[in-house]
C-alpha cells in the first residue's frame, strides 16, 4: 500500500511539473499570438520577453528527461576476490527477501548505500549496486555491519531505490528550470518564483517520503540484526565520522603541501582507532546526544529519532551474528581500501613521495612550522635590510624594533590604540613565531624531531637539550627591555649558527 | 534620481560647501560626522542658551591646570605630574582623574614615567599610574568588539597585560595602604580577568573600606555585575538600586544600568527616582569634570525617552561644548549623537531663554 502511495505521489508530482510547464508554454504562445494579431510591433516587443521564456521552459523539460549517468565511485570487488563479504551480503539479501546486488563497491567514505539503474520511472531495474565505506569495514563489528547492510538491502526490499531515481531527477530538473530563468526578465523572474514554490513543495514531500523510507529500512535492519546491533551501529557512525575526519585532515594529508603521502593508508586509520589517547575523545562523542533535526528538506530523519524508534521495536536478531571485527571478512583489506582512498584524492597524489607514518608526521609538522616562521624572518630582513635569519630576528629585538616585526594587518582591537598597546600585541605575535623558529632550528640541527600523536597534536622529542626553557627565554627576548642573551647562549650551545635560516625541506 | 532638485538637499549641499570653505578643505574631504551634523536641522541654539553646533567637540576636555601637567609629562618632564598627584592625597575623586589623565599619556610613551620611577623609587605615585596605564593598554589590545570579533592574540595580550596590571595594582596598594585608587583599578581589571564573585568581593571590600562612596569604583563594579561580564541583569539592577539609595553621588548608577539592560527600563520607578536625585545633585554641582559630564549625559539620555525635554536642555546648557562624556563616547560618532540629541531636546522643549 505504502509503496503504491509513494509511487502515486512521486509520479503525480512529476506529471504536475510537466503540466505546469506545458501550461506556461501554452499561455506564452497564446499571448504572443494575441500580440501579433493586435500589431506587429507589439508582437515583436512582447516576443523579446516571451521567446526566451518559452525557450527556458522547454530546455528544462528536455533536461528533465536527460539522465545523468551514475558516477561509479570506489573499487568493485568480485565474489572471487572477497568471497566472505559477498557471502554475508547474499545471506542478508535472503533474510530481507530481496535479490542480492549485482555489484559491490568499496568506497573511502563513512557511508553505505545502494542504487539501482532503472528505466521507465523505476519500473525496470537494470543493475543493482551496493556501496560499502571502507572506514565502516575497519571500525564496525560484523554484527553492526550486518545491521548497516540489512538497512540498505531493506531499501531494495521496499522498492525505495526504484523511486529514488525519479525523485532525484524530478528535483534536479526543477532546480535546473529555476536556475535557467533570467532574473533580469520580469516575466521569467515571475516563472522562477512559481517553479520555486513548486520545487520546495516537491522537495519537502520527497524528503518526507525519504524519511519514512529510512524508518522502514531501520525496521528491516532491526528484524534481521536485532535492535541493539542496529542502534549501536547508528551510534557508531558518528564516532567513525569524527575519527575519519581527523584521520583525513590531520594525518593522511598532513604533509600533502610538503609533497608527501603515507606509504600505506588504512593501517594508519586502524592505528588511530586503537590509539589510547583518542579513547576518551571518541567515548565522549559516543555518549553525546545525537544531532538535531535539520529541517524539512533533510532526506534523513534525526539520528536520535531513528535510534529511539529502533529501540522501541526491541527486536531480537533473526539469528546470531558474529561479534568479531568486520574487517576480518575482507581478504587483504589494506591495499583494497587504499585503492579506494587514492581514487578520492586528486591526480597529484600519484606524484607525492611515500613515507611511513612516523616520518610523515614529522615532515608535516615541520613544514607547517616552516611556513609559520616565514613571515617573521622576512619582517626581520626588512627591518634590518639584510638576509632573513634567526640572528636577524634577535638583532632586531635587541635594536628595540619589536613593533616593526609585527604584521601590519594584525592590530589591537581599539582603533585608537597607543604605541604601548601595539607593542603588546606585537609581543604576542612575535613571541609565538620566534618560539617556533627556535624549535625549528633545533629540529633542523637534528637535536629534535616532531612527533604527531593520533589526536593530531604535535610534540617535540628533544635529545640532549632542555627545550622547556625556550618560552621563558623568548619572553625575555621580546620584553619591554629586551634580553636575547639567554636564547643566543642556548643556540650557540647547540652549535646553531646565528645566520640559521630554515630551508623548505630539511 | 531627482533628489538634487529637492530644495532641502540644495540647502544641505550649500552648508557643506560653506563648511568646507571655512575649514579650507575640499567638500569631499570633510569627515563624515561633520557632513552628517550639517544634515541635522540647523536651529539657532542661542535661543535655548546653547553654544552653536560648530563649537561642540568630542575631544577629551581636561581642565587647564591639569593640562599643563599633562603637556609637561608628554614632553618628558615628570616632576609636575608627581607634584600634582601628591596634592590630590585625600581627595580620592580628584586623584582618580589625575591618575587617569597621566596614564593616557603613558599609554603613548612612558619614558617620563620610567624616569620618575628611577628618580624617586619610594614615591607611591608612579606605581598607581603604572597600574592604570596597563589597564588602559590591556583594553586597547582587546578593543571593544564582541568576543567573536576579537582575535586569539588580542585576547591573549589582553589577559597577559591585565595580569601585569594586577601585580602593578597590588604593588601600588602596598606602597600607599590608605589610597583607594589602586583598589578601584583592581575592581576594574577584575572584570577583565573574570574574577569569581568571592574573589571580587574581597577586592571590593578593600575599596569600600577606604572610600565607601568611591564614584569610579562603583562605576567599574556596575560593569562587573553586567550580564555581559560576570553578573546578570538582576545582579546589576539590584546593585545599582542598592547603592543609589546610599548617596546622591551614586544615584546615576540606575540610569546606566537601564542602558545596559536589554529591555527599555527608562520609565521604571527606580530609574525615575534616581533621575530626580541626580538632577537635584547636579543643580548644586559647580565642578566640571569628566565624571559630572558623564552624569549629565546619562541624565539627558534618560530624560529624552521620558519626553522631559526642558530638563534635558538645562543639562545641555551645563555641558556647553563638551561632548566628550558618556554615553556619547560609547558611540562610533560621539559628536553626531550629541548634536542629534541636542536638536531633539530643543525641538521638544517649551521654554526658551
Amino acid at each position: 500500500m505504502l509503496v503504491s502511495l509513494r509511487a502515486v505521489i512521486a509520479v503525480a508530482m512529476l506529471v504536475g511539473f510537466y503540466l505546469l510547464a506545458l501550461a506556461l508554454v501554452g499561455g506564452l504562445v497564446a499571448l504572443e499570438v494575441w500580440a501579433l494579431s493586435a500589431s506587429v510591433l507589439a508582437g515583436v516587443k512582447i516576443g523579446l520577453f516571451v521567446v526566451p521564456a518559452i525557450f527556458a521552459v522547454l530546455a528544462a523539460l528536455v533536461t528533465a528527461e536527460r539522465r545523468v549517468d551514475e558516477e561509479l565511485a570506489g573499487v568493485a570487488v568480485t565474489p572471487e576476490q572477497q568471497p566472505r563479504l559477498w557471502e554475508l551480503v547474499h545471506r542478508l539479501a535472503d533474510e530481507v527477501g530481496t535479490r542480492a546486488p549485482d555489484e559491490i563497491r568499496v568506497i573511502a567514505a563513512v557511508n553505505a548505500g545502494v542504487s539501482e539503474s532503472t528505466r521507465l520511472l523505476g519500473l525496470l531495474v537494470l543493475r543493482r549496486r551496493m556501496y560499502i565505506g571502507a572506514p565502516l569495514l575497519m571500525c564496525l563489528t560484523e554484527k553492526q555491519l550486518a545491521a548497516v547492510l540489512a538497512h540498505e538491502l531493506g531499501h531494495y526490499g521496499n522498492r525505495d531505490t526504484r523511486l529514488a531515481g525519479v525523485v532525484v531527477t524530478g528535483r534536479d530538473a526543477l532546480v535546473r528550470l529555476v536556475d535557467g530563468m533570467n532574473p533580469e526578465h520580469l516575466l521569467q523572474k515571475l516563472f522562477a518564483k512559481l517553479f520555486l514554490v513548486y520545487t520546495k513543495l516537491y522537495v519537502r514531500l520527497s524528503s518526507a517520503i525519504c524519511r519514512r523510507q529510512e524508518f522502514a529500512a531501520d525496521a528491516v535492519s532491526a528484524r534481521i540484526a536485532g535492535s541493539s546491533a542496529t542502534a549501536s551501529a547508528l551510534r557508531e557512525m558518528r564516532v567513525i565520522s569524527v575519527a575519519w575526519q581527523l584521520f583525513v585532515d590531520r594525518h593522511l594529508t598532513v604533509a600533502w603541501s610538503a609533497g608527501y603521502l603515507p606509504k600505506t593508508m588504512f593501517d594508519g586509520f586502524a592505528l588511530l582507532r586503537a590509539a589510547p589517547e583518542l579513547h576518551p575523545v571518541l567515548e565522549d562523542i559516543r555518549q553525546e546526544d545525537a544531532d538535531e533535526d535539520r529541517g524539512p528538506y533533510d532526506s534523513h530523519p534525526p539520528t536520535a529519532a531513528r535510534i529511539a524508534a529502533i529501540e522501541a521495536l526491541d527486536a531480537q536478531p533473526a539469528r546470531e551474528w558474529d561479534d568479531r571485527p568486520a574487517v576480518e571478512l575482507v581478504d587483504n583489506p589494506v591495499p583494497l581500501m587504499d585503492r579506494s582512498l587514492m581514487l578520492t584524492l586528486v591526480a597529484d597524489a600519484e606524484r607525492k613521495k611515500r613515507v611511513d607514518w612516523v616520518t610523515l608526521g614529522h615532515i608535516g609538522v615541520r613544514h607547517q612550522i616552516f611556513l609559520d616562521t616565514k613571515r617573521l624572518l622576512n619582517a626581520a630582513a626588512n627591518v634590518l635590510d639584510r638576509d632573513p635569519s634567526l640572528g636577524a630576528v634577535l638583532d632586531a629585538l635587541d635594536a628595540d624594533r619589536l613593533a616593526d616585526l609585527a604584521p601590519n594587518d594584525r592590530k589591537p582591537g581599539d582603533p585608537v590604540a597607543g604605541a604601548r598597546a601595539r607593542r603588546e600585541l606585537a609581543r604576542e605575535i612575535v613571541s609565538q613565531e620566534l618560539t617556533r623558529l627556535v624549535l625549528l632550528a633545533f629540529v633542523d640541527a637534528r637535536h629534535a624531531r616532531w612527533h604527531l600523536d593520533w589526536r593530531g597534536q604535535a610534540h617535540l622529542d628533544a635529545s640532549g637539550f632542555d627545550l622547556t626553557e625556550v618560552p621563558d627565554l623568548v619572553e625575555a627576548a621580546v620584553a619591554e627591555r629586551p634580553d636575547t642573551t639567554g636564547l643566543r647562549e642556548l643556540l650557540a650551545g647547540a652549535g646553531i649558527a646565528a645566520d640559521f635560516r630554515p630551508a623548505r625541506q630539511s | 534620481m531627482l533628489s538634487f532638485l529637492n530644495p532641502k538637499n540644495l540647502v544641505i549641499l550649500r552648508r557643506v560647501r560653506q563648511e568646507a570653505r571655512r575649514l579650507g578643505v575640499a567638500p569631499a574631504a570633510l569627515p563624515s560626522d561633520v557632513v552628517a551634523a550639517l544634515m541635522l536641522p540647523q536651529l539657532d541654539m542661542a535661543k535655548w542658551g546653547l553654544v552653536p553646533n560648530s563649537e561642540v567637540s568630542a575631544e577629551r576636555y581636561v581642565d587647564p591646570s591639569l593640562q599643563v601637567v599633562v603637556t609637561a609629562a608628554r614632553e618628558g618632564n615628570w616632576e609636575p605630574a608627581a607634584g600634582r598627584l601628591e596634592e590630590t592625597w585625600g581627595d580620592w575623586e580628584a586623584r582618580v582623574l589625575v591618575v587617569r589623565a597621566l596614564a593616557e599619556v603613558a599609554v603613548q610613551d612612558d619614558t617620563w614615567l620610567r624616569a620618575w620611577q628611577a628618580a624617586r623609587p619610594d614615591d607611591p605615585g608612579h606605581a598607581v599610574v603604572q597600574a592604570q596605564t596597563l589597564v588602559i593598554v590591556a583594553w586597547q589590545v582587546r578593543g571593544a568588539q564582541r568576543a567573536v570579533n576579537t582575535t586569539g592574540e588580542q585576547f591573549a595580550g589582553f589577559h597577559r597585560v591585565l595580569v601585569e596590571a594586577r601585580s602593578a595594582a597590588l604593588t601600588a596598594a602596598a606602597e600607599a595602604p590608605e589610597d583607594p585608587t589602586p583598589w578601584s583599578i583592581h575592581v576594574n581589571l577584575a572584570r577583565g580577568l573574570s574574577y569569581h564573585h568571592e574573589d571580587f568581593a574581597a577586592v571590593w571590600d578593600q575599596l569600600i573600606a577606604r572610600d565607601p562612596l568611591h564614584h569610579v569604583g562603583h562605576l567599574h563594579a556596575l560593569q562587573y555585575w553586567c550580564a555581559k561580564w560576570a553578573g546578570s541583569h538582576d545582579l546589576m539592577t539590584d546593585f545599582a538600586t542598592r547603592v543609589a539609595a546610599t548617596s546622591p553621588r551614586l544615584a546615576v548608577l540606575p540610569l546606566i544600568a537601564a542602558f545596559e539592560h536589554d529591555d527599555e527600563l527608562w520609565s521604571s520607578p527606580s530609574v525615575l527616582t534616581a533621575l530626580d536625585v541626580v538632577q537635584a545633585r547636579l543643580a548644586s554641582e559647580d565642578s566640571n569634570t569628566i565624571l559630572t559630564r558623564n552624569e549629565r549625559g546619562w541624565v539627558i539620555h534618560t530624560l529624552l525617552p521620558n519626553k522631559r525635554f526642558d530638563e534635558a536642555v538645562v543639562q545641555f546648557r551645563a555641558l556647553g561644548p563638551h561632548a566628550d562624556g558618556e554615553p556619547w563616547s560609547m558611540h562610533e560618532k560621539p559628536r553626531l549623537w550629541f548634536l542629534k540629541s541636542r536638536v531633539d531636546a530643543c525641538k521638544g522643549a517649551r521654554q526658551r531663554v
